[in-house]
């Protein structure tokens, strides 16, 4: 049986999974649409109501059955297998197109000592380094460039988890608080910039108004949940190696503080570099201001290139603090599902790891074409906004009601730090499902009333495809007998 | 910046940072 060294490695495992691309580009831009500062509310509001509740769970459940996902699932109830099965696909899905956003990340880690994408960095990113095609129905030629990143980030994947746990506790030692430096450098640098109060001004000026906003509150929720690596089955394998006895509640709560703090740290750093670019270029920060892609790969890229000094520096930074803080994340789903692999079909870490990243890498070659990008970005809403939600939402009705919440926190309060009240069996068996069901709902209205991003009507058929094609393969694999069972 | 964003930036401090010092310090408390 595999354990973690030491908590401070099983800790730096979660924190790292935990924080990822998202913190950096996705939750600023979500602040500063949402309230600004008076966001905060909302979001703290969110930790404490689903987010640290359905973490608590998870560790839990992790650490009694020790187990991966689906086994532990199965465990709770044979019927439910295929509910974790579907969380360690949708987790391979996602480290596919997250795999090829890191080799994005990678090229331009090296593109930045000569600042290539000066002048136009939008015309250099779409045309230029992506060759972006008209469509989806257009894959185009294969980006050599990215074949190659891809190759060293799936190869560094297998490296990392071919060994185990030993191996990824001492990966996460360096890969977690490396990028918090390096983030801690381009806040400071960025905060020393000139009009970077104007930056901040937009990202943390409270508009309380806005908290009357039914959305605003969704908007929370979803940051939090998809921000925390629910419900992919990362945080039950990772709690799977802990001892017999460790804590849960402490552990969940330091996880998602670290979490959020770290995204906290992010909004200074980039919207201090945003108003620095408005300053420079006489553009409203309305206009600047954008998340996803477009800030890491276009925004932020220009401003860096306008620094008065070590510009290239600031590049090698923002790129190495993005890769690091990925390839965390990236690997723990990779990690969740190799792990559902070996413990189904009593298959070696070695083997198992191998077979995962050598698929992973080749379908990942789809998405390192021109039409990728589109790819990327249908995967990504249909898997994180429904998939996800839906697996959100049935481990809280299986942990809830089959497992029994009052259950699951006498065991908490057994071995934590921190005791948890009869509140966090109310919030996992009836606040978490309402919150999940209300964001499945609103973001089904806005796909039927609006579509999503402009995409052809099939493409979107293709997306929710993806989505039934997990739950198809999760329900056949959950039904194969393995050799241990017969 | 106007003192409702200097307030704002210290409350999320408070809140993530101040926590976390406390989580950690339990944490330490009972390893000692």
């Amino acid at each position: 049986m595999e354990n973690w060294q030491s908590r401070f490695a099983f800790l730096m495992a979660a924190i790292g999974s935990a924080v990822g691309l998202g913190n950096i580009w996705r939750f600023p831009y979500v602040a500063y649409k949402n309230g600004g500062g008076a966001f905060l509310i909302p979001y703290f509001v969110a930790l404490f109501t689903v987010g640290i509740p359905l973490l608590i769970a998870e560790f839990a459940v992790g650490s009694i059955f020790r187990k991966s996902a689906p086994s532990s699932l199965k465990m709770i109830s044979k019927k439910a297998e295929w509910v974790g099965w579907w969380g360690v696909f949708c987790a391979f899905f996602i480290s596919i197109y997250y795999s090829t956003i890191m080799a994005w990340c990678l090229c331009y880690l090296f593109h930045s000592f000569s600042l290539i994408w000066q002048p136009d960095a939008a015309n250099f990113f779409y045309n230029k380094f992506l060759g972006v095609t008209s469509s989806p129905s257009v894959l185009g030629g294969i980006n050599i460039q990215i074949v190659f990143a891809l190759l060293f980030i799936w190869v560094s994947i297998y490296l990392i988890l071919y060994k185990g746990v030993k191996s990824i506790g001492k990966v996460v030692a360096i890969t977690v608080p490396l990028p918090t430096i390096l983030l801690l450098i381009l806040a400071l640098r960025g905060l020393t910039l000139p009009a970077a109060t104007t930056g901040l001004e937009f990202y943390l000026s409270p508009d309380f108004s806005k908290l009357a906003s039914p959305s605003v509150w969704l908007a929370a929720y979803a940051q939090i949940f998809f921000s925390l690596s629910l419900a992919q089955g990362i945080m039950i394998v990772y709690a799977s190696f802990l001892k017999k006895g460790s804590d849960i509640s402490n552990n969940a709560f330091i996880t998602a503080l670290a979490d959020g703090g770290t995204a906290f740290l992010a909004g200074f750093a980039v919207f201090s570099v945003l108003g620095y670019l408005a300053y420079q270029t006489g553009v409203p920060m309305e206009e600047i201001a954008r998340g996803g892609i477009g800030l890491a790969f276009i925004t932020y890229p220009t401003a860096i290139a306008k620094m008065p000094f070590a510009a290239s520096f600031f590049g090698i930074i923002f790129f190495t603090a993005l890769l690091t803080f990925g390839i965390d994340s990236a690997f723990s789903m990779v990690e969740s599902i190799t792990n559902a692999f070996k413990d189904k079909f009593a298959i070696s870490r070695e083997k198992a790891t191998f077979v995962v990243c050598m698929i992973g890498f080749l379908i990942a070659l789809i998405l390192a074409t021109g039409g990728g990008i589109f790819w990327i970005d249908i995967m990504d809403h249909f898997i994180s906004n429904f998939a996800l939600v839906f697996i959100g939402l049935l481990e809280c009705l299986i942990f809830g009601y089959i497992l029994g919440g009052e259950k699951l926190r006498k065991y908490v309060n057994e071995v934590s730090e921190i005791k948890i009240g009869k509140w966090f069996s109310i919030m996992l068996k009836l606040f978490a499902p309402l919150v999940l069901i209300s964001i499945a709902l609103a973001t089904m209205a806005e796909l039927i009333s609006k579509g999503y991003g402009g995409y052809p009507a099939w493409t979107l058929v293709v997306g929710m495809f993806i989505v039934i094609f997990a739950i198809i393969i999760s329900v056949v694999v959950a039904r194969l007998k393995c050799q241990q069972e017969q | 910046m106007s003192a409702g964003a200097i307030a704002m930036a210290l409350f999320g401090s408070m809140v993530f940072y101040g926590g976390l010092a406390y989580c950690i310090y339990r944490a330490m408390k009972k390893k000692e």
